[in-house]
């Protein structure tokens, strides 16, 4: 132990408060930055931040399947199979996720996109539940068949397997108001099902051919997912939606209920606890602003159209 | 002669310099980790109360289950502030805001390394937290850590005289 020395006390050094609190806000500044940019979320994942904590994952399927992500006037995204598809392959490579769970409300809609979530479904090497809200029907159906269990409500809208690619002809609205439409094509069929002019016998059976062979894969997959004949499934291919208590009945649904049950059928293949982390890329604030800026671009071009056609007098928009 | 008082060689108060005792030490660094909740640990708040939302129970599971890699980086953010706090504030002012405020102060030539080797302690990772077992156990002895006499520096008292 040293001898205690006898001596002055140390002069304080000027300005020594101002530099103090200048390294404290500087350490809060780095501090919150680092929590900004991964509460952000987007930008996060771009750096791989993962802070899942469960072992079951919750992939949502909501709105109408496209292929890419695609804004509506509101700013709000359908479900784009090349997002969905990313948050499978995450839960693949998550050694913690055990299982997946897909949480579909939607009505369907691209057949591509639809059968590329089928097929990522069917590569992943882990228990898959496919639990049905207010509608899996067609697109979404493809995509639930695909999964090892499906729950759904006795009144889930599912089923719906068949194609459709109807559109809106008006070729005699055009001609009212004497707008002309001037083909000019190389290749017969180049402009079937253009909406300015009236579709031909020839090219509605070209269209209808292929409307057929796609409903044909549809229930392909379905039968094989199903474990159904194929002449089975086709009887059920007519385009017709079911109840969930019907679907059940007639073997395109295996459990009704909801998200305790697709919970319970994962506990019961795990043989452990679920705890469940939700895969959906997170709204950042720039989306936010997306939003309503979009929003609001929408009912400013409704507000002066609708005033200069009452000024006019020829055109009246309601919503 | 005329004396003025202004002139008069008053005698300035004396200081005994001491080597600070385990109880001061323990207090400072209290008031540091407390100093540390607010400006590196409570930026990410919210993202704990997220991720650690569930019993005491569960959220022990998490850790035994080994922690997500996110929460580790956030971790490894919150250390290294730390470490940046203990060694410019000791090599600035040879003084933490809890030393400030339990009037004991670091005693050396402190150099910018000798700063950073004195906060080394912060990281729990072995074999440094192996020193919270030491330290505590060698000032209770030596009124002077392990470290401290790697550095040779000290962390003293200042205790009026008279």
């Amino acid at each position: 132990m040293t001898k205690p020395k006898i001596n002055e006390e140390p002069q304080q050094k000027k300005h020594r408060f101002i530099y103090a609190v200048l390294i404290l806000f500087g350490i809060f500044l780095i501090s919150s930055c680092v929590a900004f940019i991964i509460s952000v979320g987007n930008i996060g994942r771009e750096m791989s931040v993962d802070l899942s904590t469960g072992n079951v994952a919750l992939i949502p399927i909501k709105g109408t399947i496209t292929g890419d992500s695609s804004s509506s006037f509101f700013g709000d995204e359908g479900a784009s199979s090349s997002r969905i598809i990313e948050a499978i392959g995450q839960a693949k490579k998550n050694s913690r996720i055990k299982a997946v769970i897909f949480e579909i409300n939607s009505p369907g809609g691209s057949a591509v996109a639809s059968d590329e979530i089928g097929q990522a479904v069917k590569e992943l090497d882990k228990p898959t539940v496919a639990w049905i809200r207010e509608v899996g029907a067609s697109g979404a159906y493809w995509v639930a068949s695909s999964t090892d269990h499906i729950v759904a409500n006795r009144m889930s809208i599912t089923g719906s397997i068949g194609v459709i690619g109807s559109y809106l002809e008006f070729p005699n609205l055009l001609t009212r108001f004497n707008i002309t439409y001037r083909r000019l094509v190389a290749g017969k069929y180049k402009d079937a099902g253009i909406p300015y002019r009236e579709l031909q016998k020839d090219e509605q059976e070209l269209f209808q051919e292929k409307l057929d062979k796609i409903h044909v894969y549809f229930i392909q997959e379905v039968s094989q997912n199903r474990n159904l004949t194929y002449n089975q499934t086709a009887e059920l291919a007519t385009g017709m939606f079911y109840l969930g208590v019907e679907a059940k009945d007639l073997g395109l649904v295996d459990e009704l209920g909801g998200k305790e049950e697709a919970v319970h059928y994962i506990e019961n293949v795990l043989k452990e606890n679920v705890s469940i982390v939700v895969y959906e890329k997170k709204r950042s604030i720039f989306d936010l602003f997306s939003t309503l800026q979009a929003r609001q671009a929408f009912y400013m071009g409704k507000g002066m159209t609708d005033f200069l056609a009452k000024e006019q007098g020829t055109i009246q928009i309601n919503t | 002669m005329e004396t003025s008082y202004l002139n008069m060689e008053l005698p300035r108060k004396r200081y005994l310099i001491q080597d600070t005792g385990l109880f001061k030490r323990g207090l400072s660094l209290l008031i540091d980790l407390l100093v540390l909740e607010f400006i590196a640990v409570m930026p990410f708040s919210r993202i704990f109360s997220t991720t650690f939302a569930g019993t005491f129970a569960e959220n022990m599971n998490i850790f035994e289950q080994g922690l997500p890699p996110g929460i580790g980086f956030i971790f490894a953010v919150i250390i290294i502030l730390a470490l940046i706090y203990f060694t410019l504030f000791q090599y600035y002012f040879q003084q933490t805001i809890g030393m400030m405020l339990t009037k004991t102060y670091a005693e050396g030539n402190m150099t910018f390394w000798k700063s950073l080797f004195r906060s080394i302690f912060i990281i729990p990772v072995f074999p440094v937290y192996i020193l919270w077992i030491i330290e505590p156990i060698h000032i209770y002895l030596r009124k002077q850590s392990l470290i401290e006499r790697m550095t040779n520096t000290r962390t003293v008292e200042y205790v009026q005289m008279d």
